[in-house]
C-alpha cells in the first residue's frame, strides 16, 4: 500500500510527501517481495529525474525493470519500464525511451490491459524517435 | 500390602477386604488422583527402647495396643486417619488443621490466632534444599478460631452497605411482633458476612449469643448449640435435655426432646429481652442441628428471636429447602464486590500509602471482589515486599477446603474447566470426558456453589464459565494432565480456526493464545497463525513480538532465524512431498500454500496460482476452511498479477468463493476485470460492492446461508466417503484429477507432478 500510495503521491507530482512515504516502507518491506522493491525503485527514479539527478535515477530505474523482469507480473513489469522511460525522456534519451515504451506496450497489450494499453500508445505516439 | 483405608491396617496382598475391620480393600470406582492440602502427624513413644527393656513382654504388648487405641480415637475425633504403625510410632492424615509440637510456617499462618509458638532452628529435611522455618508450639487457645477475621476492616460497597438495612428491618419486626425470624446470610468465605453481622450489632439493644458450627470432630452436631447455652447460662436445678446435650447429665434424649428443649431456652431469655442467635459455618451443620434450626423458627411464639445463619451456598445443596416455605423466613446472597467498590476498599486498608504502580490492580483482579482475599493479599504484599500478588496460605486453605467438599463428579469438571483456563466451556469440558459426557448438572451446583459464574462464551457451542479465581484453583487441583491440556488447546486452536473464518478476529486471537499457553509442544505450530492474526488484526507490536518469540523457537532448533523466500519455496516443496507419500493432507494443503505465498512474494505468480488453487482444493476436502478461504483471497492478487489476460480473469467465477465467505474478493476481483478492461464505473461500483461486504464479513455474528459451514470447526475433515477411503499413495493421482477439474490453463503441471514423484 505504501508503494501503491508513494507511486500516486510522485504521478499528483507531491514528490517531498511521497518520499517521506518511501522512507516508512523501505523500513518495514521485506527483501524478497518483490512487488514493493520494484514500485520503490521506479518511484524513486523519477522523483530523482525531477530533481536532475539523472544518472541514479536512471540506474534505480534500471534495477527496478531487471527486478521486475524476473517476475511474471505483467503490469508490475510494464510499469517499470513506463519510469524508466520516464527518466530516459527526461535524459533526452528519446530512443531509450521509446524502447522502453514498446516494451511496456507488448506486456499490456499480452496482459489486454486496455487503459495501460491506450495510456502507453499515446506515450508513444508523443515521444519523438531519432 | 494393602493398607485399609479406613482403619489403617496392613493386609495381605490380594485380599480383598481388611482383616482387622472388614472394610473392603478396592479403589472406590470414580477414584482418580486428586491434590489435597493435608496435615500429616507423626509421632512416637518417648523413652520406648528404655520401656522395653524395662517392661516384660506382654505387659508392653498390652501398653501398646492401648496407646494405638487411644491414637486412633484421637486422630479419628479431629477429622483424620490413620495411616500406618510402625513399632511405637503413629503416622496420621488429616485433611484440616495441624496439631503438632512442631509447626511450619504456613500452618502457623493459618492457625496464627489460636496458638502460640517460639521459633526452634531450621530443620534439616530430607528432600528439602534449603533447611525449613519451624516453630515450636507452646499452646492451643482451645475455643479461638485458628484465624481471627479482622473485622475493623472498612466497610465498602454499595450491596454491603444496603444489607445492614434488612437486617435491621428483620430484627425491628422481630421486635414489634414479638415473633421468631429466620434470615440467613449466605455468601463464599471472605465475602464479608462476618463483617456485615458486626456492622448490624453494633449498638444494637438485644441480648446476643453466638454458635460455630464444626466441619469435622467428635460430637459435632450439638456444639453450635452448647455454645449458645453457655452463653445463655442453665437452670442450675433443670435435669432435662439441655442439660444432656451440655454433657453434665447422661439423660436418654431424643432430637425433638432437644429441639423442643431448647426453644424454650431460647423463649425464656428473649422474655427478658430481643434475642439475637448468631449460627456460623452452618453449612457444616449436621442434618440434626438444620432440623433444631428450623424447629425453633416454625414453632417459636411471643418471643422476639432472631435467628441469624451465615452460611456458605453449599448450605442449599445439603438442604435444598432450607428457610423455604416460612413466612418468617428471609434469604440473602451476599455477592462479590464490584471493580470499583474492590478498588474503594483497597485505598482505604492502604490508608494513604502507596504501591507499587500496577500492584493494586493486580490484587484487584486476583482477588475477584472478595474483601478477605484483598485483605489477604494487601497484608502478604506488604509483609514480604514482593512486587507479585501471591496467594496467601489463608486464601489457599479456604479454597481447598472447599474444594475437598465437592462432589467427586462436581470436582472433576472443576479440574477439566480449569485446564482450559479462567474462561471455559461446558462444550470443552465435555469433550475432555472419555467417553464425552454433558456436565451441565454439576456446572449448575459449582455456579451455586460460587465456585464458577456464567460467562460470555467464546466458543459457538455450549455455555462459557468463569472460573472464580482461576489461578489460585489451578495450583489446589494439581497440575494439569498433559494428555488432556493438549486436547484442550486443540480444542481451543480448532475454535480459533472457525472464528478467523468467520471474520472476528478479536476472538480469534484470544482463542489461538490461550491455546498457545495452555501446551507448551503446541505453542510453536500455533504461533504463527497468532502472529498472523495479530498482524491482521492491526495489532503490530503484539504480532511482532508474538512471531519474534516464534522465530526464537526455530532458531532454537535450527540454528538459522530467517530464510529466503526461495529458500522457503524449497523447503515447503520438499515438506510437501513428504506429506503426500504420508498421506497428511492436511498439513499438506497448509504447506502448499506456504509455498505458494511465496511464490507469489517473489514473483512467480502463474504457479502461485497454480499452487493455491491445489492447496485451496484440498484444504476444503479437508475440511480446513481458513486455508481454503486465504488461497481464495491469494488467487485474486495471482490472477491480476499475473500473466492471466484480463479478458480471461472474468473466467475465474470463485464458485467456492461464496462458500467461502469471500464476496468481497470475488467483487474486487471483478473489479480488476473491469478496471483492466477500462469501463472504470463498472469497476468503482464493485469495489465499493466488496467493500462493503469486507465491512459484512468483520460482524462477528452468523449470517444464515455460511452458518453451516461456520459451525464447522476444522478439525473434522470434510471428506466424502469415497475420498475417505483414498489410500495415500493414490493421493497423487487424486490431486491430478482434482487440477483436470479446475477452469485453468495449467502450463506448470509437469514441476508439480516432479515434485509429487520426490524427484
Amino acid at each position: 500500500m505504501g508503494t501503491l500510495l508513494g507511486e500516486t503521491l510522485v504521478l499528483q507530482g507531491r514528490d517531498d510527501e511521497a518520499e517521506d512515504v518511501l522512507a516508512i516502507v523501505d523500513e518495514v518491506v521485506l527483501r524478497d517481495d518483490v512487488d514493493p522493491q520494484v514500485r520503490m525503485r521506479s518511484v524513486r527514479a523519477r522523483i530523482l529525474a525531477r530533481r536532475g539527478e539523472l544518472d541514479a535515477a536512471e540506474r534505480l530505474a534500471r534495477d527496478a525493470v531487471a527486478l521486475a523482469a524476473r517476475t511474471d507480473y505483467l503490469v508490475l513489469h510494464g510499469n517499470a519500464l513506463l519510469a524508466l522511460a520516464d527518466v530516459l525522456r527526461r535524459a533526452g534519451a528519446e530512443d531509450g525511451a521509446a524502447a522502453a515504451l514498446r516494451e511496456a506496450l507488448a506486456l499490456f497489450e499480452r496482459k489486454e490491459h486496455v487503459p495501460l494499453t491506450e495510456r502507453t500508445r499515446a506515450l508513444l505516439a508523443a515521444t519523438p524517435v531519432g | 500390602m494393602a493398607v485399609c483405608a479406613v482403619c489403617g491396617s496392613e493386609n495381605r496382598v490380594g485380599a480383598r477386604f481388611c482383616d482387622a475391620c472388614g472394610s473392603s480393600l478396592a479403589a472406590p470406582a470414580d477414584a482418580h488422583e486428586q491434590r489435597k492440602t493435608v496435615t500429616v502427624l507423626f509421632c512416637d513413644v518417648v523413652g520406648s527402647t528404655a520401656l522395653g527393656e524395662a517392661a516384660d513382654p506382654e505387659a508392653l504388648r498390652a501398653l501398646l495396643a492401648r496407646y494405638f487405641e487411644r491414637m486412633r480415637a484421637i486422630v479419628a475425633r479431629h477429622g483424620g486417619t490413620v495411616e500406618k504403625f510402625v513399632g511405637d510410632a503413629v503416622m496420621a492424615a488429616a485433611g484440616g488443621g495441624a496439631r503438632g509440637d512442631l509447626l511450619g510456617a504456613e500452618t502457623r499462618a493459618l492457625a496464627r490466632d489460636a496458638i502460640v509458638v517460639e521459633a526452634v532452628e531450621p530443620l534439616e529435611l530430607r528432600g528439602k534444599a534449603q533447611p525449613v522455618v519451624a516453630f515450636r508450639l507452646v499452646t492451643v487457645e482451645r475455643d479461638a478460631p485458628g484465624l481471627a477475621r479482622h473485622l475493623d476492616a472498612p466497610i465498602v460497597g454499595r450491596v454491603h452497605e444496603r444489607r445492614p438495612r434488612l437486617l435491621e428491618r428483620a430484627f425491628a419486626n422481630v421486635v414489634r411482633r414479638r415473633t421468631c425470624s429466620l434470615f440467613t446470610l449466605l455468601g463464599a468465605a471472605g465475602v464479608g458476612k462476618s463483617r456485615l453481622v458486626r456492622e448490624f450489632q453494633r449498638g444494637l439493644d438485644a441480648r446476643i449469643v453466638r454458635g460455630r458450627c464444626l466441619s469435622y470432630g467428635e460430637g459435632i452436631t450439638y456444639w453450635p448449640v452448647v455454645e449458645i447455652l453457655k452463653q445463655l447460662g442453665v437452670d442450675p436445678i433443670d435435669r432435662g435435655p439441655v442439660t444432656a446435650v451440655l454433657g453434665e447429665y447422661d439423660l436418654p434424649t431424643t432430637p425433638e426432646q432437644i429441639a423442643l428443649a431448647v426453644r424454650r431456652r431460647l423463649e425464656a431469655a428473649a422474655a427478658e429481652r430481643p434475642l439475637v442467635v448468631v449460627f456460623d459455618d452452618v453449612h457444616w451443620g449436621e442434618p440434626t442441628f438444620l432440623d433444631l434450626i428450623e424447629h425453633v423458627a416454625d414453632l417459636s411464639r411471643d418471643a422476639p428471636i432472631l435467628l441469624l445463619c451465615l452460611a456458605r451456598p453449599e448450605l442449599l445443596d445439603r438442604r435444598p429447602g432450607w428457610g423455604g416455605g416460612k413466612l418468617n423466613a428471609t434469604t440473602v446472597l451476599l455477592e462479590p464486590l464490584d471493580a470499583v467498590e474492590t478498588e474503594t476498599l483497597i485505598e482505604r486498608l492502604l490508608d494513604g500509602e502507596q504501591l507499587e504502580p500496577g500492584l493494586a490492580e493486580r490484587i484487584r483482579l486476583a482477588a475477584e471482589g472478595n474483601p478477605l482475599f484483598v485483605e489477604e493479599m494487601l497484608a502478604m504484599v506488604r509483609e514480604s515486599g514482593e512486587r507479585e500478588v501471591v496467594v496467601p496460605p489463608t486464601i489457599k486453605a479456604l479454597l481447598a477446603a472447599r474444594l475437598d467438599q465437592l462432589e467427586p463428579s462436581e470436582r472433576w469438571v472443576l479440574e477439566r474447566g480449569s485446564i482450559e483456563g479462567q474462561l471455559f466451556h461446558s462444550a470443552s469440558v465435555a469433550a475432555l470426558a472419555t467417553p464425552p459426557a454433558p456436565a451441565e448438572r454439576q456446572l449448575a451446583a459449582l455456579v451455586r456453589k460460587e465456585l464458577v459464574r456464567p460467562d460470555r462464551p467464546q466458543l459457538p457451542a455450549g455455555d462459557g464459565y468463569h472460573l472464580e479465581q482461576a489461578y489460585r484453583y489451578r495450583a489446589e487441583l494439581g497440575q494439569a494432565d498433559p494428555v488432556l491440556a493438549e486436547r484442550a488447546a486443540e480444542l481451543l486452536a480448532a475454535s480459533g480456526r472457525t472464528a478467523r473464518f468467520r471474520g472476528d478476529l478479536r476472538a480469534a486471537a484470544a482463542l489461538l493464545g490461550r491455546a498457545a499457553d495452555l501446551h507448551p509442544s503446541r505453542r510453536l505450530a500455533l504461533l504463527p497463525d497468532l502472529g498472523d492474526l495479530l498482524f491482521e488484526s492491526g495489532e503490530i507490536a503484539q504480532a511482532t513480538a508474538v512471531l519474534d518469540e516464534a522465530i526464537a523457537m526455530v532458531a532454537g532448533h535450527a540454528g538459522e532465524q530467517t530464510a529466503s523466500g526461495e529458500a522457503v519455496i524449497e523447503l515447503a516443496e520438499q515438506a510437501a512431498a513428504v506429506l503426500e507419500r504420508l498421506g497428511e493432507r492436511v498439513l499438506l494443503a497448509r504447506v502448499l500454500a506456504i509455498a505458494a505465498r511465496n511464490c507469489f512474494f517473489v514473483g512467480h505468480a502463474q504457479r502461485s496460482l497454480e499452487e493455491l488453487r491445489e492447496a485451496c482444493e484440498l484444504a476444503f476436502e479437508v475440511g480446513d476452511l481458513y486455508v481454503a478461504r486465504d488461497c481464495v483471497l491469494w488467487m485474486v492478487g495471482a490472477i491480476v498479477y499475473g500473466p492471466t489476460p484480463v479478458g480471461e480473469m472474468s473466467r475465474f467465477a470463485f464458485p467456492e468463493a461464496l462458500r467461502l465467505g469471500v464476496e468481497p474478493w470475488g467483487q474486487f476481483h471483478e473489479g480488476f476485470v473491469h478496471a483492466g478492461s477500462g469501463r472504470f464505473a463498472e469497476a468503482r461500483e464493485r469495489f465499493h460492492r466488496g467493500t462493503a461486504a469486507r465491512g459484512r464479513a468483520r460482524d462477528p455474528r452468523p449470517r444464515g446461508g455460511l452458518l453451516d459451514v461456520r459451525r464447522r470447526d476444522g478439525v473434522e475433515p470434510r471428506r466424502s466417503p469415497r475420498r475417505r477411503a483414498r489410500a495415500p499413495d493414490r493421493v497423487r493421482s487424486a490431486r491430478r484429477a482434482r487440477r483436470d477439474r479446475l477452469p485453468l490453463d495449467d502450463g506448470h503441471a509437469p514441476r508439480r507432478d516432479a515434485r509429487a514423484a520426490g524427484t
